[in-house]
């Protein structure tokens, strides 16, 4: 884990210096319902409901769910 | 008339290209926010309505119903409301092991308080077949969830969003409370988040909540006073998250994420319907209890507090209309668990705004430190013990196919998966007769789900 962290924190300022500068009028495709972050938000927390009642890891893209005494 | 036309025709112009600038904007804000932030005209709603299926090969089977209803009140300002309802039924593992030979419990395998504060089970007496996977089959909850959210800017480059949650059930009540911010750098093309959340629930176990490794007590017409003692009938439980995350555009067609979480959960860990078989620590046979007929099982214990780091990774690309959604997850806990999850979608545009997406899950985990599939006599007895499945050594895969179709007032869409869980026991519970039995059956299930937005 702090191996990966590690990785990742290095690797990101190339990461962000290395990228193209995209401007706002290019933004058609990114602006697109299927490019959000959480295209769909109800199958997503669905998915992270259902997840976190079988198995011992929840979270990551937003915060560990919970609320239900199903684990 | 023509000139009406004419205006008109520029107010709805105007109207798209607002639109679009918001989508625009939104499409970077917000990364840690719990709804994607898509434009809508300000005073609309958009109404996402879901039903589910969810069904394990004979084991539990979930109903649920889900709406959640967006609309921006007021120009960059998004109100977000969920409201969940689920009704589970069916059998679900007690944590006992399955043994070589016949297995007897008593239904349902709860707890209720008596006059003298102690506890007792009681109800019908059922057998459980050698090798079989004893459940509860009397296991049935009805839980009822809502969330309200606010996001609004607070200057030029950084939106807030804050809001609640609750939720209950028949014996377990959730409420906790979150904010996140998230601010852009690099004309828009950064975005660093970061939130927090707290919450306070309250275990009710039905009865009382059994003391960690006290014999599990089994009241028949023969025993009709066999009791055991009692810890208190309500627990609290408490869980604070912390999440950083930041969303970098690569290019006109990517986008990735990463986020680094904490999470801290303190109180009441355990799960009160959960029990361990203590076996022979040679033959690996399960041992006599101190009701005739039964055999002896003691309720688990986990420790109080809990603490687990994720960093998680996200890649979105557009290959001309279609989209791939890649992630990678990697957690860790001072339970000992350790975990790693590929997920993958990928949306397939086809003609006449139709969609198919094919989904593709991976998942894996190390046991905790203090899993055991059973407990061995004679050793010394350890600080915290549970056989729940879900904290063993197992790997899962989720394989689903999405179909989805824009209509007139909205877009309809169905998918069906199959979740497998392919468990280990743990080592020491290779004993005996136990090495016979299939410790750790697979678990299958069946997710079903039909969906219909509202609004475009």
């Amino acid at each position: 884990m702090k191996k990966l962290l590690a990785l990742a924190v290095l690797t990101a300022p190339a990461l962000v210096a290395g990228c193209a500068n995209v401007q706002p009028w290019d933004r058609d495709v990114l602006a697109r319902d299927s490019m959000q972050i959480v295209s769909d938000p109800v199958d997503n927390s669905i998915d992270e409901h259902i997840y976190f009642s079988k198995e011992a890891s929840s979270g990551g893209q937003g915060f560990g769910g919970g609320g239900c005494g199903c684990n | 008339m023509q000139l009406k036309r004419t205006r008109r025709r520029r107010r709805a112009a105007v109207e798209n290209i607002n639109v679009s600038l918001a989508a625009a904007t939104c499409a970077l804000l917000g990364t840690a926010s719990p709804g994607a932030v898509v434009a809508q005209e300000i005073g609309k709603w958009t109404v996402d309505t879901a039903g589910l299926y969810y069904g394990e090969v004979d084991r539990v089977r979930d109903l649920s119903l889900s709406v959640l209803a967006k609309s921006q009140p007021f120009e960059d300002k998004y109100l977000t409301l969920t409201a969940t309802f689920d009704t589970l039924t069916g059998a679900s593992p007690n944590g006992a092991a399955p043994s070589a030979s016949l297995q007897y419990f008593t239904t349902p395998i709860t707890l209720t308080r008596t006059s003298g504060g102690s506890i007792q089970t009681g109800g019908g007496r059922y057998v459980v077949g050698a090798g079989d996977l004893p459940l509860d089959s009397t296991f049935k909850d009805t839980r009822y969830a809502g969330s309200a959210h606010w996001q609004q800017p607070l200057g030029r480059l950084t939106n807030i969003n804050f809001g609640g949650s609750l939720s209950t059930e028949n014996d377990y009540t959730h409420l906790g409370v979150d904010t996140q911010i998230a601010r852009d750098f690099n004309n828009r093309n950064t975005t660093l988040s970061g939130g927090v959340e707290w919450s306070d629930d309250k275990v009710k176990p039905i009865g009382s909540s059994p003391i960690p490794f006290s014999e599990v007590r089994f009241v028949t017409s023969l025993n009709p006073g066999a009791t055991g003692p009692t810890g208190p009938s309500s627990q609290g439980k408490h869980v604070r998250d912390f999440l950083i995350g930041v969303t970098q555009v690569l290019n006109r067609q990517t986008i990735v994420q990463v986020n680094y979480s904490l999470s801290r959960s303190d109180g009441y860990l355990t799960d009160p319907y959960k029990m361990l078989s203590v076996v022979d620590p040679v033959t690996g046979d399960l041992l006599a209890g101190t009701d005739p007929g039964y055999g002896l099982y003691v309720y688990e214990n986990r420790p109080d507090t809990r603490d687990q780091r994720s960093l998680y990774g996200l890649l979105k690309h557009d290959f001309n209309g279609n989209v791939l959604d890649a992630s990678y997850r990697v957690m860790t806990d001072d339970w000992g668990v350790s975990s790693r999850t590929l997920d993958l979608h990928y949306r397939w545009e086809l003609s006449g705004d139709k969609f198919l997406q094919p989904h593709l899950r991976f998942y894996s985990q190390t046991a905790a430190d203090f899993y055991h599939t059973v407990l061995a006599d004679g050793g010394s007895l350890p600080t915290y013990a549970s056989a729940d499945y879900r904290l063993g050594k197992f790997n899962a895969v989720t394989v689903g196919m999405k179909f989805g179709a824009k209509t007139r007032t909205g877009v309809f869409s169905a998918r069906l998966e199959v979740y497998k869980q392919t468990a280990n026991p743990s080592a020491d519970a290779l004993i005996g007769s136990l090495q016979t039995v299939d410790l750790t059956p697979k678990l299958t299930a069946v997710i079903g789900e039909l969906s219909y937005r509202f609004g475009n």
